[in-house]
């Protein structure tokens, strides 16, 4: 179990990853020194990157889907969902689908276009739900 | 419209949130004082936070799950005020196509998952529910990261 400094300066960063070294020794009372310290180990481990959160709809990107996946050619499948611009998110998952594909396109022709390129991999199983509102995003373990 | 600028802006901040300045004006050739200035314009706005993307099993949450829910439709709201609020939930969205809500939960192990999903059920009256456990995060928050693939999104904007 991570000790409760180290989890304390995580959630900080969980919350604003831009935020300074000193505000954040300022806000848990952690020396600067030692939060350096401890983000230098944790950037080789447990951090596995610093994002953005941007508001893709309002740049244009009006639609995202969660596409539930189930395939014969799991490569073949990974080899185009990769190398889409429209992927987000790629998660392999159990239960009835092998994968779970988080996608964005600027409009509906966009994703028509994508489904249908779909349609040409071993697709064996597919559901599509579109997203509709976001209520909350990456907020675990966040201040 | 947003300019090529702007967005290239945005894709430093998508593949390193924590990026100096200087390191993202020599990437993008755009004077450093232009990307602090569109980076405090866009803040709130189009960036909505700038985050970090844990290794949860690292921290012994070992079991994350994608719970759909269908809720009966006068407890729509309530459930919609739990999750906003529950301490296992990392994600929530709204969703259309046979269900109502799409909860990425984060919990120590499957049976917390799972007394997660009944609580919900016992709470609200479930019509469908559907879980799936991620067994491994093949890419995550890639969108306007690969700067390859960049080009084809910025060709597409004005």
């Amino acid at each position: 179990m991570l000790p409760e400094k180290d989890l304390l300066i995580l959630k900080h960063l969980r919350s604003n990853a831009r935020k300074t070294l000193t505000s954040i020794s300022k806000e848990t009372s952690i020396p600067t020194s030692t939060v350096f310290d401890k983000l230098r180990v944790h950037e080789k481990g447990i951090i596995k990157k610093y994002t953005s959160i941007i508001d893709f709809p309002k740049l244009g990107y009006s639609i995202r889907t969660k596409i539930m996946l189930e395939t014969k050619n799991k490569d073949a499948l990974l080899k185009f969902l990769l190398t889409s611009p429209y992927m987000n998110s790629l998660y392999q998952i159990s239960g009835q689908f092998d994968l779970m594909a988080d996608c964005i396109f600027r409009d509906m022709r966009e994703l028509y276009s994508f489904l249908e390129e779909l349609e040409k991999l071993d697709v064996s199983k597919k559901e599509i739900h579109h997203v509709i509102n976001e209520i909350r995003r990456e907020d675990f373990l966040s201040v | 419209m947003f300019q090529k600028k702007d967005l290239l802006i945005l894709s430093e901040l998508r593949q390193n949130a924590r990026e100096t300045l200087t390191k993202m004006s020599k990437h993008t050739g755009i004077p450093i004082s232009t990307i602090f200035d569109k980076i405090k314009y866009y803040q709130g706005d189009i960036i909505k936070r700038h985050t970090t993307l844990i290794d949860f099993s690292k921290l012994g949450f070992n079991a994350r799950a994608n719970i759909m829910v269908k809720v009966d439709r006068g407890a729509r709201e309530e459930a919609r005020k739990f999750l906003l609020n529950h301490h296992n939930v990392n994600s929530v969205y709204k969703v259309s196509n046979g269900f109502d809500f799409l909860i990425e939960g984060i919990f120590r192990n499957v049976k917390d998952a799972e007394d997660f999903v009944d609580v919900l059920g016992g709470k609200f009256k479930l019509e469908q529910t559907q879980v799936y456990y991620v067994v491994e995060d093949v890419k995550k928050e890639a969108f306007m990261n690969d700067s390859h693939l960049l080009d084809m999104v910025i060709q597409n904007a004005v």
